[in-house]
């Protein structure tokens, strides 16, 4: 038996391919090349010999390495070392199987040879069934290594087109599309594997909508990213007949459950499809929104009061039931939303409602420091859409970013000082440009306006629950807005009794430049202004 | 925080923030350290090493401020950073208390 072992089975040259199978014989010896020349042509393979490593060299380069599907390599070729040859071809071709011939038991030759990753070692004399079982073994590596090199290009090369038909980065919007409004679109997709089953695509319906549409298909392999890009054609080419996204919906779903699982053999899984489908209609100032089996989009207003757009419904595939209704929002005149796979709101965690704060370091994050964003812990694959807004009519620069969301039961006081860590982290990562006794003064109004929510607003109970949120507003101002469903409190310092002075708001009031309540939601809306004069150099951390 | 006594004169060296998690133990402290103490005729509260005061902190600090009233002491703060004089002013805290 040759030394070493094969695991894969041994192609014979007549089943594996049209063409004769050709092996590259390099040796000095006479006797060994006309031996291997003759058992090489009776056994269906195409031998080609080379007496020196040099005329081995011009054969390859002439030919291509790709033209062999195995090397037998002489110890010694008229003076040259065996191993310097293989340790050349493998340079060209690390796919290129490579078995040495030796003609004594040298177990340190061997050695070299097998960890310098040669296939293996036939001795001399050679016998005839051991090299046959060599080449066969030989052949059949270098062609299933070729096979799995194209097979991982070929995803890469699906990976691109997916990226074409999905982009990451600011899908532009043509000036004459809304001007009415700022706008601005953001998106960014991390797939667990290679292409990945999760899309956006956005289309102009005319010169005042604008549909988005999300979706997650089953799985996140090969298959499901070839099933979103058959659905993604699906809606490019309906849509160009001016059906509506119910009628997109109906149909994927009667496809996914007459045709593609129908068909299904007994071992595949059903495939289902979660889709969004958000229809931004700035003229009429409304959102349709219709979501079956994928995350509700949310979107704050300018006062961070929180809607979700969607609905609950079951994916695409599943039931041969109707699928979800539209339902309209009116859109604010100023407003950010966000559409996002589950695979964001894993990495959201804990229950706390973090989304944008996630969609905001997701979108934020640069490719190669995946460390620092919240994808260290993916399981999934992660798709973010963000779209921002303002009615340039509304007379301010009020585009929102929200980059940081928490929410706190009320028996959490007691954890201030984390919290507030927490804060100060969020602070510096999104506005490091901050001056230090800014930061300060935020991170104080913040503590108070937390404490008085837990501790009065929620009466310290930990069924009751309070939310902040933190957004820049335009290019100079930091909103921060703090909401309890407690008992609204009076704002006015001058209205509190008992002689008891209300530092608390005293502080907020001293550090804002504007502090608001809204009534719908009792939130306490507290503005700092980024380009203060405090904004000294010399003050900065 | 540390107390120490020059002649009549309590110091006490704030070396943590007064905020709402740390007061109650400087209460503590601060009645300890009046205690092993005694007489005082006068407390500082030095707070050069302070970087944050938020509400439960400055009632920390006025409720020095009367105990001290109440017992004719004299009372005053010093070492505020410019970020706590402005806390201070925005309070008018500075009406009240003595600021060194």
């Amino acid at each position: 038996m040759p030394f070493g072992c094969y695991l894969t089975p041994a192609v014979s040259p007549v089943e594996s391919a049209q063409r004769p199978v050709r092996i590259l014989v390099i040796d000095d010896d006479t006797a060994t090349i006309e031996l291997l020349d003759a058992v090489l042509w009776q056994n269906g393979y195409a031998p080609m010999t080379a007496r020196n490593t040099a005329y081995a060299r011009e054969l390859i380069l002439n030919d291509g390495p790709d033209s062999f599907a195995c090397a037998l390599i002489g110890r010694d070729i008229a003076g040259r070392s065996g191993l310097e040859i293989a340790a050349w071809i493998a340079l060209r071709d690390a796919c290129l199987s490579r078995v040495l011939m030796v003609g004594n038991s040298d177990e340190e030759l061997m050695l070299r040879a097998l960890r310098m990753g040669m296939c293996n070692v036939l001795r001399k004399p050679i016998d005839k069934k051991e090299l046959m079982f060599c080449v066969g073994g030989a052949v059949a590596d270098t062609l299933r290594k070729r096979g799995q090199i194209r097979a991982t290009m070929e995803a890469h090369e699906a990976t691109r087109i997916h990226h074409r038909m999905v982009p990451d980065g600011h899908p532009v919007l043509p000036a004459s599309f809304a001007p009415g409004f700022d706008r601005q679109l953001e998106s960014i997709f991390f797939p667990v594997m290679e292409a990945g089953g999760d899309f956006f695509t956005c289309h102009l319906i005319d010169d005042q909508r604008l549909l988005l549409i999300t979706g997650d298909v089953s799985g996140h392999d090969m298959k499901a990213g070839f099933i979103s890009a058959y659905f993604m054609g699906i809606c490019r080419g309906m849509l160009a007949r001016d059906a509506t996204p119910d009628q997109i919906c109906q149909h994927f779903h009667q496809f996914l459950l007459h045709e593609w699982n129908d068909r299904r053999e007994p071992w595949d899984i059903i495939t289902s499809l979660g889709v969004c489908f958000l229809l931004i209609d700035f003229g009429n100032r409304l959102l349709h929104c219709s979501s079956n089996g994928f995350p509700s989009p949310i979107m704050l207003d300018e006062w961070m009061e929180r809607t979700e757009l969607g609905t609950d419904a079951p994916p695409l595939g599943w039931f041969d039931v109707p699928t979800a209704p539209s339902k309209t929002t009116p859109l604010p005149d100023c407003g950010t939303l966000i559409m996002f796979s589950d695979g964001m709101t894993d990495l959201c965690g804990d229950g706390c409602c973090c989304h944008f704060g996630t969609a905001d370091s997701l979108l934020d994050t640069m490719p190669g420091l995946l460390n620092s964003s919240p994808l260290h812990k993916q399981i999934d694959d992660v798709l973010v859409v963000r779209l921002n807004w303002a009615a340039r009519n509304a007379g301010k620069n009020t585009m929102i970013r929200a980059f940081f969301c928490c929410r706190y039961a009320g028996d959490q006081h007691e954890r201030i000082d984390e919290l507030q860590a927490v804060c100060d982290e969020a602070l510096r990562i999104k506005l490091p440009d901050l001056c230090r006794r800014l930061r300060l003064g935020i991170l104080l109004c913040c503590r108070e306006a937390l404490l008085n929510a837990m501790l009065h607003g929620c009466e310290g109970r930990a069924d009751r629950s309070c939310s902040m949120i933190m957004a820049c507003i335009g290019k100079d101002t930091l909103r921060v807005c703090v909401c309890d469903n407690g008992k609204p409190f009076n704002l006015d310092p001058d209205a509190s009794d008992g002689g008891h002075i209300p530092f608390g708001l005293l502080i907020i009031k001293g550090f804002t430049s504007s502090c608001t309540r809204t009534l719908r939601n009792n939130t306490l809306c507290m503005d700092f202004k980024l380009s203060s004069d405090e904004t000294d150099q010399a003050d900065r951390t | 925080m540390k107390a120490e006594k020059e002649d009549l004169t309590l110091i006490l060296h704030m070396e943590e923030d007064l905020t709402s998690t740390t007061v109650e133990h400087l209460q503590k402290l601060y009645l300890a350290a009046l205690d092993k103490l005694v007489p005082v005729a006068c407390v500082t509260a030095n707070i050069t090493q302070v970087e944050m005061i938020d509400s439960q902190g400055l009632n920390f600090l006025v409720g020095l401020h009367r105990d001290a009233c109440a017992n004719d002491r004299m009372f005053r703060i010093c070492g505020a950073s410019p970020m706590n004089q402005r806390l201070f002013d925005m309070v008018n805290l500075g009406e009240h208390l003595r600021m060194d």
